[in-house]
């Protein structure tokens, strides 16, 4: 048994220091230089090249390929960075992230927040592992996001997150790939245009799309909090619900829901584009990539329509 | 509770120095409830049913040893089979056979709201071969009901086999006093993390894109369903070998030897030979107990073939209740049998560019049949075998998420490094007994380590075999 043991803490210990030299080497000479990509590299560009932008676009895919800052002019002049993410920029990372940047004091005068109504229910188990893994990079750099993971991942994760390396996890490449063009990365908003055009054949509705769901309590948190956190830094709260092709993710009581709880926090600046039967300028397939995202033409149209929204709401005020 | 899950980490810790330090019949009893433990982690109350077909068959063995007159002994192995398979039947045939009265435009029957027992179809193939082997008196009848429980219920084996045979795990079970060497503890540590860089390395990963193609076929060109097909046969290896490699294993740290389950079947060179590589536990169980039991290869050839596909076809049956499953166990017969009339494995290739086709033949072959195993519908299968060879459209081709997909490739390039290099001449004993042979496992397992921290898929996905 003493030799079993012996190995067993042996390679324990290699494991740690190794991980810990690895993770450390890497995180310094190679992540923190990358400014693309999504595994965290247009977090670095967001943190190093645009810390003064006035406006700042939070949400999924359809917050980053729907949403031109540049065409924004009534919100400061244009001057923001669209932050969206695809596949993981749900409610929770974008409460998290938001706290990352003002702890690192990337204080915007305006958050552009984008919400659908469909994620914001449940089917099934949660699981918010992918969501808040994309920041795992940053742990240690943002208390918040720290103090989250340790309350939410459960004890699997958190063991894993023991290993420095795990941070890292699913992201190794792309990084790598995005640290070879750092030095290629533009001076950009973080918009990107999609191209290509919608396929309607075989088209169909998201199937469990009106069956009886609950509400995800981590999510009306997650919205909650960054509802609270616009307030404290004074930042001005939009939030936009955006359409998809033939309403396919339209759910009015879930935009009823969290419209309610948005302006029980306070929130009242809210653009609801989420009924395509009211836009008519947005109803042709030439203008979406796929059901759920518009292509860039449809982009320059939705972001034309937000800035003019956006303008008469200016004046009232 | 999973292999490649933290809970199991944890058990395992807390389950090995006690199993160590412990001696006889109070081992036994630790390995009883750690199996009980084990199982129960996924619906408590499905232990029942494993208590009820260990007791069934550990009666049946016994009356069948102490029977004198044949008939007896007959009537006793015809109970034990029948009621076993009854437990089989009413848990996991019971709503195929409905479906199909109801499809047949019969009296239409309601189909049962069950979920089916985890690892059911392992642990009553393995209670049938005891029974059948006693009876063919092959093996003295388990007297002792925890070391039968045991040998049944032993959670490294519980739920995925490999399906033990009696002759080699009741003995080594009996007196469960045996000393833990360092070498048992070693061999079994390095082969678990082998499995689990397979399993979550390689099959998790595969997995996204193969269920990204598959889940979506309506709308995916034959060439990303194509690749899909070849990556599911890369992903149920993997995930399957991954699994027998971990059970292996964790048993071997606990002193026990297990049998060899998988042997690099892709390097196959005819299908029969994958077949004696392939789940080895199950296709050596369905010859000695189908094959050989309708006649097996003596009255001639078409008999011969005729057996070949009854083998295959039930071999299928026993992968689930659905038509797919039997066309997949058909085509393989139907393999098998072509392949013996032609006498394809006399004909041993020389040089190694035919050797390389001849693999490239039966992981095409094979990868075709596996179209039917991970379809989840006859309509899907046809639909899908149609787009790859009538819309294949390589040119609309996409890496889906290139990120996913280079991990794929690094992941099978290590995968096929390791078999072609090291596993396809030693075994983890010869690896271990070389000079310095620990050492340089130790450092293969660190680098299996960090390669999964990096690319590993990190949620601890349930194993495709844990359903049948």
């Amino acid at each position: 048994m003493k030799k079993i043991i012996s190995k067993i803490a042996i390679l324990l210990l290699i494991l740690l220091v190794t991980d810990r030299v690895i993770a450390y080497f890497f995180s310094k000479a190679i992540f923190s230089h990358t400014l693309s990509g999504e595994s965290g590299g247009s977090v670095n560009y967001l943190l190093r090249q645009k810390k003064n932008t006035a406006f700042l676009i939070m949400g999924s895919s359809r917050a980053k390929h729907h949403m031109n800052p540049s065409l924004l002019s009534n919100v400061y002049h244009g001057d923001g960075f669209n932050a969206g993410i695809n596949g993981t920029g749900g409610l929770i990372y974008n409460s998290l992230l938001l706290q990352l940047l003002i702890s690192k004091k990337v204080v915007p005068k305006m958050v552009i927040l984008q919400v659908d109504a469909y994620p914001y229910f449940t089917l099934e188990e949660e699981n918010i592992i992918p969501e808040i893994s994309a920041l795992y990079p940053f742990i240690g750099d943002s208390k918040a996001l720290t103090d989250y993971v340790h309350a939410h991942a459960g004890f699997s994760e958190r063991l894993k997150l023991m290993l420095h390396t795990y941070r890292f996890n699913g992201k190794l490449l792309n990084i790598l790939y995005n640290y070879s063009k750092r030095n290629s990365v533009k001076d950009n908003q973080g918009f990107e245009g999609l191209s290509g055009i919608l396929d309607t054949a075989g088209l169909q509705p998201i199937a469990d799309l009106n069956k009886k769901r609950t509400y995800s309590s981590i999510k009306m948190d997650a919205l909650v909090s960054i509802a609270k956190t616009c307030k404290e830094n004074k930042i001005r709260l939009a939030v936009v619900y955006p359409p998809a092709y033939r309403n396919m993710l339209f759910l009015q009581p879930g935009y009823d829901m969290i419209s309610s709880l948005l302006q029980k926090n306070g929130v009242t600046e809210i653009y609801d584009f989420a009924n395509i039967d009211h836009l008519p300028e947005l109803q042709s397939e030439k203008l979406w990539k796929d059901a759920t995202h518009m292509n860039n033409d449809g982009a320059t149209i939705f972001s034309t329509m937000l800035n003019n929204t956006i303008g008469v709401a200016n004046k009232v005020k | 509770m999973l292999f490649n899950s933290i809970v199991f980490l944890v058990f395992f810790c807390i389950f090995f120095p006690l199993f160590y330090f412990l001696n006889g019949k109070n081992r036994k009893i630790l390995l009883f409830i750690a199996s009980c433990i084990f199982y129960m982690w996924f619906i408590p109350v499905y232990v029942l049913i494993l208590f009820l077909t260990i007791l069934i068959d550990y009666y049946a063995a016994k009356k069948i040893e102490d029977d004198i007159s044949q008939k007896a002994k007959k009537a006793h192995l015809l109970f034990g089979i029948i009621n076993t398979c009854l437990v089989l039947f009413i848990f996991k045939y019971h709503n195929f056979f409905i479906d199909n009265f109801n499809a047949a435009g019969f009296h239409h029957i309601d189909n049962w709201q069950i979920i089916l027992p985890i690892g059911l179809s392992f642990h009553t193939f393995q209670s049938l071969s005891y029974v059948i082997e006693v009876y063919r008196g092959n093996i003295k009848a388990e007297r002792d009901l925890l070391t039968y429980s045991n040998f049944v219920m032993m959670f490294p084996q519980l739920v995925a086999g490999p399906i033990e045979r009696a002759n080699n795990l009741l003995p080594q079970l009996k007196k469960c006093d045996h000393t833990i060497t360092y070498q048992d503890f070693s061999v079994g540590f390095h082969r678990f993390f082998w499995g689990l860089f397979k399993k979550v390395m390689v099959a998790d990963i595969a997995s996204i894109y193969v269920d990204a193609t598959y889940n979506n076929y309506q709308h995916q060109p034959g060439c990303m369903l194509l690749v899909g097909t070849f990556l599911f046969a890369i992903q149920i290896y993997c995930d399957f070998s991954g699994y027998s490699d971990m059970a292996i294993g964790i048993a071997r740290m606990m002193g026990f030897r297990f049998k060899e389950n998988f042997r690099i079947p892709y390097f196959s060179k005819d299908i029969t030979e994958f077949w004696r590589r392939w789940h080895i536990s199950l296709s050596s169980w369905l010859r000695d107990y189908l094959y050989i039991s309708f006649g097996g290869s003596r009255h001639g050839k078409l008999k011969t073939y005729r057996n070949l596909m009854l083998t295959m076809l039930l071999g299928g049956f026993w992968h689930g209740a659905s038509w797919n499953f039997i066309i997949w166990g058909g085509i393989n017969g139907l393999y098998l049998s072509i392949e013996k009339a032609i006498n394809l494995p006399a004909f041993k290739p020389k040089y190694f560019i035919m050797k390389f086709i001849r693999v490239i033949y039966v992981f095409c072959l094979i990868s075709f049949s596996w179209i039917f195993f991970r379809a989840i519908s006859f309509e899907q299968a046809i639909t899908t075998i149609k787009k790859i060879f009538t819309q294949f459209n390589a040119g609309s081709f996409q890496f889906l998420d290139i990120n996913v997909f280079s991990s794929i490739i690094l992941g099978i390039s290590i995968l096929l490094a390791a078999e072609y290099f090291v596993f396809r001449k030693y075994s983890f004993d010869e690896l271990f007994e070389r000079k310095r042979g620990d050492w340089v496992l130790s450092a293969c397992t660190l680098v299996f380590i960090f390669l999964i921290l990096f690319f590993g898929n990190s949620t601890g996905s349930q194993f495709i075999y844990f359903q049948f």
